[in-house]
C-alpha cells in the first residue's frame, strides 16, 4: 500500500529539479512541458509575435536550465526562470543593436491597406503587440510580466530586482504611452 | 491646504493591487478630480488593449533542437581508435591532429617563400621597377595568364598569379543570391554579380539578394528594376527605377544611398522598405533606425515605424506614424499633395494622437505662420521643447532650436 502511495505520488518540483540534474532526459521533458508556455510567451510578447527569434529564445533559456542547472533555489522557480527569459529577450534585443525590428513585425503590407487590417478584431491583438514591442524595454517587461504571465506587482518586482513602487511606475508609463499608441483603436475593444 | 493627486497608484488602482482601504479612497478621488480621473481613463483604456496579450505555446520542433543541441554538447568526441590502458591513443588523437595541422602550414609557408623558380624567370623578376618590353614579354611567358603588353606595376606584383586570378572578383561589384526565380543581370541570366553599371532585373516570381560590400543586404522583391550606380568605400549607391526593395544595413550614416524617381533614400543606419510604382511615386516603410528621404534641397527624416510618400511632380511628403488613423492620414495626404493648406491643417490636428508626434515637427516649417502656432501648440502636448527652445524660435523656423526639438521629439518617439 505505502509502496503504491510512492508510485502515485506527483513529484514536487524539487524531485523534478532533482531528477533533471541527474541527467533524466523524461524529467527534463517533463519541465519543459511544464514551463515551456512562460518562456515562450515572454518572448512572444516581448519580440512583438516573431516565432523564429522566440523559439530561439525558448531553446537558450531551456540549454541554460537543463545544461547548466544552476538554480540555488534562492528565489521561487518561476521567478528565476521569468528573470533568465527577460535576460535572454534583453541580450538578444541588445545584439540585435539599435531598435527591434525584428524583420516583418512592422510591415504593414501595401499602401492605403493600414486601416483596413486594423478593423479586422485580430489586428487589434496584432498592433498591440506591435505597440508593445515598440515600447522601451524598462517598460514593455513588467507590461508582459501583468498581462501575459498575470504576475502581482510583487511576483514583476521580484523577478526584476526592483522594489514594487518601481513596477507600479513602469505599469503606469506602460499603460499611458499604449494609450496614447492605440487611442484610435478604442472602439475595437 | 494642496489637494493630494493619486497618479502615481492608478495603475495599482485599475489592477487591483492596493489594499481596499486604498482602492476605497482613491474611488472616492476620483468621483471628485476631473484632472486624476482623465489620467485614469488614460490608464484603464492602457491596460485594456494590455489585455489583448495572449499566450503561446511553442512547436514540438522547439524540443528536438533542445535535445539535439544537448546530445551534442554533452556526448565525448566520437573516434575510431578505441581507448586503451596500454596506449592512450584517444588521448593522443588531438595531438596527432595538430601534428597535421603545423606540418602543413609549415610546407605551405615553405613553398610560399622558397619554392624554386624557373632560371628563365629569375631575370626579369631582378629588374629594375620600369621592365623593358623584352623583360615584359619574359613575365609574360612565366605568367601566361597576363597580356603580353600588361602594364606590370612592380616585380612582385608580375609573378603573383592571383592578382589577376579570375576568382577575385572586381571591388566594384556585389555578390548577389537568387532567391526565387531567374532574375537577370543584362544579358547573362546565370550572373552572381551585379558590377557598377548593371540592372539587376525580377520578374513576377523572381527575388534576389545583393550583399552591398560588407554594409548588409538588399532584398530585391518581384517585379522590380535596380541599378548599381557606384560602389567604394565612401558610398555605395543603388537606383531603384521600380518595384520593391527591403535594406538592412549596418553602417554609419550616409554610406547606403537609394535613388527613386521622385527622391533619395539615405540610409543613416536602418532596415527599411522602399516601393516605387509604375508612376514614379514612392513609399518609404522604416522598421529599424532612421531614413532621410530627400528631394530638392527638402529632407524628412524617417524614424523606425513611420513612412513616407513621394509622388511624381509633387514632391515630398511628410513622415507619417505607419499606425497612424486613416482620418489623419488622409488629412496629410491633401495637405501634401492636394494643396489643402489651412483646411488640410485643421483636419491633420483634428484627427492627430500620440504618435503624430513625427508628422507635426516635419510640418512646422512646412505650413504658414498661422498655422504654425497651432502646431507648436498641439506638439507640446505631446513632448515639451527642451529647455532653450522657445516659441518665438519656433515661430521664426530657428534652426538650432528646431534641431533640438526634433532630437527631443525622436527620443519620446523610441521611448514611448
Amino acid at each position: 500500500m505505502e509502496r503504491l502511495a510512492l508510485m502515485t505520488e506527483i513529484p514536487t518540483k524539487s524531485d523534478l529539479l532533482a531528477a533533471c540534474r541527474s541527467g533524466d532526459r523524461e524529467a527534463m521533458h517533463a519541465l519543459y512541458v511544464e514551463n515551456q508556455r512562460r518562456v515562450f510567451s515572454v518572448a512572444m510578447n516581448y519580440f512583438g509575435g516573431n516565432r523564429d527569434l522566440a523559439e530561439d529564445i525558448t531553446q537558450k533559456v531551456f540549454l541554460k536550465l537543463l545544461v547548466k542547472m544552476d538554480f540555488r533555489g534562492d528565489s521561487e522557480f518561476t521567478t528565476w526562470l521569468y528573470r533568465i527569459t527577460v535576460n535572454a529577450c534583453t541580450d538578444e534585443a541588445r545584439k540585435m543593436n539599435r531598435f527591434v525590428d525584428i524583420a516583418g513585425i512592422f510591415d504593414l503590407g501595401s499602401f492605403g491597406g493600414v486601416q483596413q487590417l486594423m478593423a479586422e478584431s485580430e489586428e487589434v491583438s496584432a498592433a498591440v503587440q506591435r505597440a508593445i514591442a515598440k515600447l522601451r524595454p524598462k517598460l514593455r517587461v513588467p507590461i508582459v510580466l501583468k498581462y501575459s504571465e498575470g504576475l502581482s506587482y510583487q511576483e514583476i518586482a521580484d523577478v526584476l530586482g526592483c522594489s514594487i513602487g518601481t513596477v507600479s511606475s513602469r505599469l503606469n508609463r506602460g499603460h499611458q504611452a499604449l494609450a496614447a499608441k492605440l487611442g484610435h483603436l478604442r472602439g475595437a475593444l | 491646504m494642496r489637494e493630494k493627486h493619486y497618479i502615481s497608484e492608478l495603475s495599482a488602482f485599475v489592477n487591483h493591487e492596493l489594499s481596499t482601504s486604498e482602492q476605497q479612497q482613491i474611488g472616492e478621488h476620483l468621483m471628485q478630480c476631473a484632472s486624476c480621473r482623465r489620467e485614469h481613463d488614460r490608464i484603464k483604456l492602457g491596460s485594456a488593449f494590455a489585455a489583448q496579450m495572449v499566450q503561446h505555446d511553442t512547436s514540438p520542433r522547439v524540443w528536438d533542437k533542445i535535445e539535439n543541441a544537448m546530445d551534442a554538447g554533452h556526448s565525448r568526441p566520437m573516434t575510431l581508435i578505441p581507448k586503451t590502458a596500454a596506449f592512450g591513443l584517444r588521448d593522443f588523437a588531438p595531438y596527432a591532429v595538430a601534428a597535421v595541422l603545423v606540418f602543413g602550414l609549415a610546407t605551405i609557408a615553405y613553398f610560399s617563400l622558397f619554392r624554386p623558380v624557373p632560371d628563365q624567370a629569375r631575370k626579369p623578376v631582378a629588374v629594375p621597377d620600369q621592365p623593358s618590353q623584352q623583360v615584359q614579354r619574359e613575365i609574360a611567358v612565366v605568367q601566361p595568364t597576363l597580356p603580353a603588353n600588361s602594364a606590370v606595376p612592380n616585380s612582385s606584383a608580375a609573378v603573383t598569379p592571383d592578382a589577376t586570378s579570375p576568382e577575385i572578383a572586381s571591388p566594384a561589384s556585389w555578390q548577389f543570391d537568387i532567391l526565387a526565380g531567374s532574375p537577370t543581370v543584362g544579358a547573362a541570366s546565370t550572373a552572381n554579380r551585379l558590377a557598377v553599371g548593371d540592372v539587376l532585373e525580377t520578374d513576377a516570381s523572381s527575388r534576389a539578394r545583393i550583399a552591398v560590400a560588407d554594409i548588409g543586404n538588399v532584398e530585391i522583391r518581384p517585379n522590380s528594376r535596380v541599378k548599381l550606380i557606384g560602389t567604394d568605400p565612401k558610398q555605395h549607391r543603388l537606383s531603384l527605377e521600380r518595384g520593391s526593395l527591403h535594406a538592412k544595413i549596418i553602417a554609419p550614416p550616409r554610406l547606403f544611398i537609394v535613388d527613386t524617381p521622385t527622391a533619395v533614400a539615405v540610409d543613416l543606419g536602418c532596415e527599411y522598405t522602399l516601393d516605387v510604382d509604375k508612376s514614379g511615386s514612392s513609399k518609404l516603410h522604416v522598421t529599424s533606425g532612421f531614413v532621410s528621404l530627400e528631394r530638392g534641397g527638402r529632407e524628412s527624416i524617417v524614424p523606425a515605424g513611420a513612412m513616407c510618400i513621394t509622388k511624381k511632380g509633387k514632391g515630398l511628403g511628410t513622415p507619417f506614424s505607419a499606425e497612424t488613423s486613416e482620418a489623419f492620414r488622409s488629412a496629410l495626404e491633401r495637405f501634401d499633395f492636394a494643396s489643402g493648406g489651412s483646411n488640410a491643417v485643421q483636419a491633420i490636428l483634428a484627427n492627430r494622437n500620440f504618435y503624430d508626434m513625427i508628422t507635426l515637427w516635419h510640418l512646422l516649417p512646412r505650413v504658414q505662420k498661422a498655422d504654425r502656432d497651432k502646431i507648436y501648440d498641439a506638439l507640446i502636448e505631446y513632448v515639451k521643447p527642451p529647455n532653450g527652445v522657445t516659441r518665438d524660435g519656433i515661430m521664426r523656423l530657428d534652426k538650432k532650436m528646431l534641431t533640438d526639438w526634433r532630437e527631443e521629439v525622436e527620443r519620446i518617439w523610441f521611448e514611448g
